[in-house]
């Protein structure tokens, strides 16, 4: 395939003088994780947010599988294919795990609108919502209420939610924050294997984590791409030591 | 729904049937027009849960279905007494006293007025939605007094009850049957659209609309659905209410109404399958003693709902299941 | 239709704007401050006007009447704060409409107990009896022009008290961050007490005042509270600035609706069927205009992101 899923024009976004996003051009081709790292503050959330659909960009585009999707809402995009977690775990607290997977799946399938029979019942997709949990082994867990879950089970079922969607291309905002050494090293083994099925836009704080996944790295900062390459280009650039990995490192 | 529930539920629709059939053969028919009363409120609290419980929509204009539903009723049985038709033109429409015809209008101009006020209302959330809500009904219901057609502030006498096909709605017991009938039909629809695909989406609407969305679900349209059907049935509900007094006046619009029909679902437990009917059945237990006790017995139930509100949430069902667990 | 009578139903629907700000006020500081959504507020008027009518009837004195009707509303709504809203500021909005409903009940039905079913009337002050020949030679009433006089002077205080003072400055402070205003070292429970009797005040005050135009009667409150809702929609929450605004846009909009329409469909039908249809229609009026501004405005006029 030569033309990336995902690809961003030019993208800029202003809060009152503040330049959250200041031109942006980024692209995620198949089979690839493409990392997006920066600072705290250099605009990577109001990034993720006008990919997804829940910001308006003040100018430039986005284009989904060679389509422009400027004037989608974020359900409509999220129901192409454009999948998402969440940098603060956003769950149903209410629902189980089964039932919170089976609801990403059902979303996807655009199945909503299914007023008498009893959802849970739909054998494909419960089994489809099953494997994603097996996958990122909560199997055990999958009965239990999500409010009920630790800090990294939570991140683990938005990764599962997410799979359960099929997506043509999927964004994870830092899915490793805060699940520990062990966590980190099952998701970062769970997301190399997901790569052929979806590409990936990463964004992600855990350094280690970065360069053992991603095929390309971007460093955004103050909202600009300052460089974009392969993991040994980006370790070597002085730019982004400068810019970034400076940060507390030293 | 948990064992303990399902019994409780069981135990509180057989009550409801058999202690005003049993009043009714020991000569006391008092009861059963109170329990048709109970049915027919809790059919609109029941519409109400739809939008409430499981979609998180605190609507405070309910009552502007529940009183459209009446008016369907009233004015159709009233043109057809009179043989006047409503319309000349661009057809002619006459007036029934065909229940089932009558329930279908009704269902009708409730759903498509919560549509309309739902596509404006459903715009925004929290108390910007209960206010609009609230406003709306209001506008129907100064609308309704000084609509003079009807009988505005005095209401519209039916002089009639309405038919249905095989039965004898004068009879208080076939026609508390028949409010008895619809309201299971109604909890029914409630258990099936619950668990249903589109009942697992609303209820996670309500605990997070924008997650709701990243799964690639509208929540707008979802929501503007479960408005329309709540009130709907809500409407329904007004037909019946109608027929019960053979009377329809502004009070079904007002919104005390409202307010009376968003304190069944708290009072009975918000989301859950008979918490209209339980706090329907205890609301209306408790108006019919406390005023025996008193003229001024809303102060009581004030101050009781108001504990209700501070100290057992949960309300009546939540009560009752816990102290059985604990 | 002549343009002094016109004259005068502009002086109607001020009077009725600065009435409904006084209502609206009130309404929009709780939500701001507080976000508490208050459905007894009308329940304060009722008392305001109770209380007016109750004390000028007894001491035959208006103004100790108007006095004691803000204070008993202020009183009234610093012991109902303490008692039971503050226990609401942290539950959803679902649970304060219960129990402020709750709360209209207890009231409406108590000031019945103390005084009857029946309505009371209450006469303006010897000072403001008969009219005033204006400007253009419109004659109107004193008592509605005072009211005018007193609602604006009251607004422009309010904007005083908000905007140059340090409860106001408080005040502002505890609608951005109730972390911030409690690390300033204010005594929130007392911030939170003072602002409510401040609200609670001005609709004594604006009930008192009416009292003496309209009976006063239980449930007098309600038809206000709902206007006041509509108001604060208009404005958008939480901001006494939209609040003014949309006041003084819906009383106009409502008085002169009821005016005009009759005479408007009466153009072309017959006299009885045009005040019928006209008077229906503007009822609606000022709801149709919510719905206009919501459809551009979801927040309102003044809203900002948030509330």
């Amino acid at each position: 395939m030569a033309e990336p899923i995902l690809r961003l024009f030019n993208l800029t976004k202003r809060f009152g003088a503040l330049q959250a996003t200041d031109s942006v051009s980024l692209d995620l081709w198949p089979g690839e994780i493409h990392a997006l790292i920066g600072p705290n503050g250099a605009g990577k959330s109001t990034l993720v947010k006008l990919i997804v659909g829940e910001l308006r960009q003040n100018s430039g585009s986005i284009e989904f599988e060679g389509r422009c999707i400027d004037a989608l809402g974020s359900a409509e995009r999220a129901s192409r294919g454009l999948a998402r977690s969440f940098q603060v775990s956003s769950i149903f607290p209410e629902f189980t795990v089964f039932e919170n997977v089976f609801l990403a799946v059902q979303g996807a399938e655009r199945k909503t609108y299914r007023f008498f029979r009893r959802a849970l019942s739909n054998s494909e997709f419960s089994g489809r919502a099953s494997a994603q949990i097996d996958r990122v082994r909560l199997s055990a867990r999958s009965g239990t209420v999500a409010s009920e879950l630790s800090h990294g089970e939570r991140r683990r079922l938005e990764v599962a939610m997410a799979l359960a969607m099929r997506p043509k291309a999927l964004l994870l905002d830092e899915p490793m924050a805060g699940v520990g050494a062990e966590g980190t090293r099952e998701l970062t083994k769970l997301l190399s294997e997901i790569r052929e099925e979806s590409p990936i836009l990463l964004i992600e704080h855990d350094m280690d984590a970065v360069f053992a996944l991603a095929d390309r790295i971007s460093v955004l900062v103050s909202g600009r791409v300052v460089s974009t390459g392969g993991v040994a280009e980006i370790r070597r650039s002085d730019e982004v030591r400068r810019a970034y990995l400076g940060f507390g490192d030293e | 729904m948990s064992a303990p529930e399902r019994g409780f539920n069981f135990g509180l629709a057989s009550l409801l049937l058999a202690v005003p059939l049993i009043a009714a053969y020991m000569g006391e028919p008092y009861y059963l027009t109170l329990a048709t009363r109970i049915a027919i409120l809790s059919i609109a609290a029941v519409g109400l849960n739809f939008a409430l419980g499981l979609g998180g929509l605190v609507s405070f204009g309910h009552a502007a279905y529940f009183g459209l539903g009446g008016y369907a009723a009233g004015i159709l049985a009233n043109h057809a007494l009179k043989g006047q038709a409503i319309l000349d033109w661009p057809f002619e429409l006459g007036g029934t006293t065909f229940m089932p015809t009558i329930w279908l209008v009704a269902v009708f101009a409730a759903g498509l007025a919560a549509f309309l006020i739902g596509l404006l209302s459903l715009r925004t959330t929290g108390v910007y939605f209960i206010m609009i809500t609230l406003a709306f009904a209001q506008m129907l219901y100064y609308f309704a007094v000084s609509w003079p057609a009807y009988g505005g502030e005095d209401g519209l006498p039916v002089y009639v009850r309405n038919s249905f096909p095989g039965l004898n709605t004068l009879d208080p017991v076939q026609f508390f049957l028949i409010s008895y009938a619809v309201l299971l039909i109604a909890l029914a629809l409630f258990s099936l659209l619950r668990n249903s695909n589109f009942g697992v989406a609303l209820r996670a609407s309500r605990q997070n609309p924008g997650r709701v969305a990243s799964l690639g679900i509208e929540v707008f349209r979802l929501r503007l659905a479960a408005f329309v059907l709540s009130g709907a049935i809500t409407g329904l509900a007004g037909a019946l209410y109608a027929d019960l007094n053979r009377f329809v006046s502004p009070q079904m619009l007002s919104w005390h109404m409202s307010g009376e029909i968003m304190v069944f679902i708290i009072l009975g437990g918000a989301g859950r399958l008979f918490g209209p009917v339980a706090g329907a059945v205890l609301y209306i237990i408790l108006e019919q003693s406390l005023g025996e006790v008193s003229d001024y017995w809303q102060i009581f139930l004030g101050l009781l709902l108001l504990c209700v509100v501070l100290y057992a949430r949960g309300g009546l069902i939540g009560a009752v299941l816990d102290r059985r667990l604990g | 239709m002549s343009a002094i009578l016109f004259a005068e139903q502009i002086l109607n629907g001020l009077q009725l704007g600065v009435m409904l700000f006084l209502m609206a006020a009130g309404l929009t500081l709780v939500f701001g401050v507080m976000g508490l959504i208050n459905l007894a507020h009308g329940s304060l008027y009722m008392i305001g006007a109770f209380a007016c009518a109750g004390v000028a009837t007894a001491t035959g004195s208006f103004w100790l009447g108007l006095l004691s009707g803000l204070a008993a509303a202020a009183a009234a709504g610093a012991i109902v704060e303490i008692t039971v809203i503050r226990r609401l500021y942290r539950r959803d909005h679902l649970d304060q409409v219960l129990a402020t409903f709750a709360l209209i009940l207890v009231f409406s039905e108590g000031t019945r107990w103390i005084f009857g079913s029946f309505p009371l009337y209450l006469n303006p002050p010897e000072l403001l009896l008969g009219t005033v020949v204006l400007p253009g030679g419109i004659e109107y009433p004193k008592f509605r022009l005072a009211i005018i006089v007193a609602g604006l002077a009251v607004a422009a205080g309010l904007f005083w008290l908000i905007g140059r003072t340090t409860l106001g400055i408080r005040i502002r402070a505890g609608e951005c961050d109730r972390e911030m205003i409690a690390a300033l070292g204010v005594n929130i429970g007392i911030l939170y007490t003072l602002v409510f009797a401040l609200g609670a005040g001005l609709a004594g005050l604006a009930g008192a005042m009416v009292g003496s135009i309209q009976s006063v009667q239980v449930g007098m409150g309600e038809p206000v509270l709902i206007l006041a809702f509509v108001v604060i929609v208009i404005g958008g929450i939480g901001s006494v600035e939209g609040a003014f605004v949309a006041s003084i846009l819906v009383g106009l909009a409502d008085t002169l609706g009821r005016f005009l329409f009759p005479v408007l469909f009466g153009a072309f039908m017959d006299a009885s069927s045009a005040t019928s249809i006209g008077s229906a229609l503007a009822s609606m009026l000022i709801y149709l205009l919510m719905a206009v501004v919501l459809v551009f405005r979801p927040r309102g006029l003044f809203g900002n992101v948030g509330a």
